[in-house]
């Protein structure tokens, strides 16, 4: 099962990192996780468009969020960003429930069939700099764009 | 339902953690704990820093709910609350256990 799991202290940002060992060489699980349907394991109802800036939703465990993917390959790494009020992270209220999420691919030294699987979430800074700046952008499509290309930073 | 509960929740536990990534605060924090209720005067003492100092760190704990302060005559004594570190724990915990579902999830779907 997943293990290693450390709380950060190295920072601010609250940061869960786990990881466990699968099947398949990082070649092979980097080719599962890119298929369609590839990342149905997030959940209950996974629907990610898997391109730099693609959007979609994840809903799992009854909470739904809304995802920004930020980072796709080259070396087996998937980034995204996500947050679960509906609402794009710092378009106004409460502020978002926004972290950013790596998935990352490592190859386990003696065992050229396995691959070892890491995530890390860190969950965001509070009200600062980044989040000001993405919520003169509001929720629609065009915003997302706008904030994709001058990505989200978590800076703690 | 995700709600904006949850997302006060992860504003708070920000706070939190804001305020604890600095060694002084956590230091500051330790002390109030022991020494509580107590002066930013008495802290400074104890502390290789200046009142001034002080007071600016107990703000930012008292900004994330870590620390009240109350008047006792012409002093304003500091008094520590631990109870903000439950919900930023809860964060972890909470995303700790999701994962290591998503994780069990992936395995057995990779599984041969």
């Amino acid at each position: 099962m997943a293990h290693d799991t450390e709380l950060d202290d190295r920072g601010a940002c609250p940061t869960v990192e786990q990881q466990i060992p699968v099947d398949g060489s990082p070649d092979e699980v980097w080719e599962q996780l890119a298929a369609p349907d590839g990342l149905d394991w997030l959940g209950d109802d996974v629907e990610i468009d898997l391109v730099p800036g693609g959007t979609g939703h994840v809903v799992d465990g009854g909470v739904r969020r809304e995802v920004l993917v930020t980072a796709v390959g080259p070396a087996g790494t998937i980034g995204w960003h996500w947050w679960s009020d509906g609402r794009a992270p710092g378009s106004g209220g409460a502020g978002g429930d926004l972290s950013s999420v790596q998935v990352t691919l490592h190859p386990i030294g003696d065992d050229p069939a396995r691959t070892l699987v890491r995530v890390v979430e860190t969950l965001a800074a509070p009200a600062g700099a980044p989040r000001a700046h993405a919520s003169a952008f509001g929720t629609s499509a065009v915003a997302i764009r706008l904030v994709t290309r001058t990505p989200l930073v978590i800076t703690c | 339902m995700p709600t904006p509960t949850r997302a006060a929740a992860a504003a708070r536990t920000d706070a939190v953690f804001t305020a604890l990534a600095d060694p002084t605060r956590r230091t500051l924090l330790r002390a109030v704990v022991d020494r509580g209720p107590v002066t930013a005067t008495q802290l400074a003492d104890d502390a290789a820093i200046t009142r001034q100092g002080v007071a600016k760190h107990l703000r930012s704990l008292a900004d994330a709910g870590l620390v009240s302060a109350t008047r006792d005559g012409r002093e304003t004594r500091y008094v520590a609350d631990l109870g903000p570190l439950q919900s930023a724990t809860a964060w972890v915990h909470e995303t700790e256990g999701a994962w290591s579902k998503r994780l069990g999830r992936l395995q057995r779907k990779l599984a041969r």
